[in-house]
């Protein structure tokens, strides 16, 4: 198994509200995906994917468990295959949150995708509060994915230097 | 703005994950880490030598850089979530690893994801999950650090809280991202 760089994109000075990669090359058999984010919005908030420009509500679900560094929790969601929890206005300042994700089995067109992502933010570093969890993630499709969309819900942006690298994994 | 990528259609088809540096029996001390990789990752076996069948691993950076840092762990029985304590802030709990009356031939697995590890502007993150089993009772570990620098990171160390024992292994690698 290697794992090769795809792309990559570091956010500037006026923030981005979503990333795009497109044209996702179809010769790997993994895609491998890490965020390093922070938003200009609440703290805690949702970092949802969507794939092919599907905006469909409906073909998304999303699964959780999770540490606060107090309680643990689960759920899940809908409407996107969320990659955790981004870093806020009003978190520790120059903080960023974390995700690792893998998107298994890209390419099959007899399978729906299922995405696994691990993922932290320190909200509050001096203290050590955060949210830490690990997510699973489906979209209803047996397409192939093309392209990845990551967004912060409600539209907000990305802050500056925040970076994702897509990546390729091949079995030999 | 949106920002859209379109990809490089195969890229380099240089490896993205390079090997740094190996480290085995006592403490994965690594210094002096290249700079010219987006992240950092380190794999690892980790079995300490106190005179219990457990003890606590645990990561510095930068020789103990302040951190703040969550960890979720489930031990067969429950699940639990805590913060910065036992071990200070200035050192992460990766976790319990088997100790030195464990039984034989037991280490606890580890992986630490350290991402933008030579960005000078921002504070780093560190993810980590660990895997002990001691044959009876055992815990798994997820985690998230903050260091409250933003000073590139130049070594990490880790290590069981008195020592680690033979047999404890380290591997460190660089991971490379378009144009490095």
């Amino acid at each position: 198994m290697s794992m090769y760089p795809i792309a990559t994109t570091t956010v500037g000075a006026g923030g981005a509200t979503s990333i795009t990669f497109s044209s996702i090359p179809q010769n790997f058999t993994h895609l491998h995906l890490r965020a390093f984010t922070r938003g200009v919005v609440s703290s805690g908030t949702n970092i949802p994917m969507q794939f092919n420009g599907d905006g469909t509500s409906g073909n998304y679900i999303t699964h959780y468990v999770g540490g606060t560094g107090a309680a643990t929790f689960s759920g899940s969601t809908g409407g996107n295959a969320n990659i955790g929890w981004t870093m806020g206005t009003t978190d520790t300042a120059n903080g960023f949150g974390a995700s690792i994700v893998d998107i298994l089995d890209y390419t099959n067109t007899n399978k729906n995708k299922t995405v696994r992502t691990l993922n932290g933010v320190v909200q509050d570093a001096t203290t050590g509060t955060g949210l830490l969890g690990l997510w699973s993630g489906l979209w209803i499709s047996t397409a192939a994915i093309n392209s990845i969309n990551i967004s912060l819900s409600s539209t907000p942006l990305f802050a500056q230097y925040s970076t994702f690298q897509l990546y390729g994994i091949t079995t030999a | 703005m949106p920002i859209s990528l379109a990809s490089t259609s195969g890229s380099s088809m240089h490896g993205a994950v390079v090997p740094i540096a190996y480290a085995s029996g006592g403490s994965a001390n690594f210094g002096s880490i290249p700079q010219k990789y987006q992240d950092l990752y380190i794999a690892g076996q980790l079995r300490g030598i106190n005179a219990n069948t457990i003890e606590y691993g645990n990561i510095t950076i930068n020789g103990g850089s302040s951190c703040g840092y969550t960890y979720l762990i489930g031990d067969g029985s429950s699940a639990s979530s805590n913060r910065n304590t036992p071990t200070g802030t200035t050192a992460m709990y990766l976790g319990l690893i088997p100790g030195g009356n464990a039984a034989a031939n037991i280490y606890a697995s580890y992986e630490i994801w350290i991402l933008n590890y030579t960005n000078t502007t921002t504070y780093k993150t560190v993810l980590w999950r660990l895997a002990s089993d001691t044959n009876g009772s055992g815990q798994t570990q997820v985690g998230v650090g903050t260091v409250l620098s933003t000073a590139a990171i130049t070594s990490v160390n880790v290590y069981g809280s008195n020592g680690s024992a033979s047999g404890t292994t380290h591997s460190l690698y660089g991971v490379r991202t378009i144009g490095q």
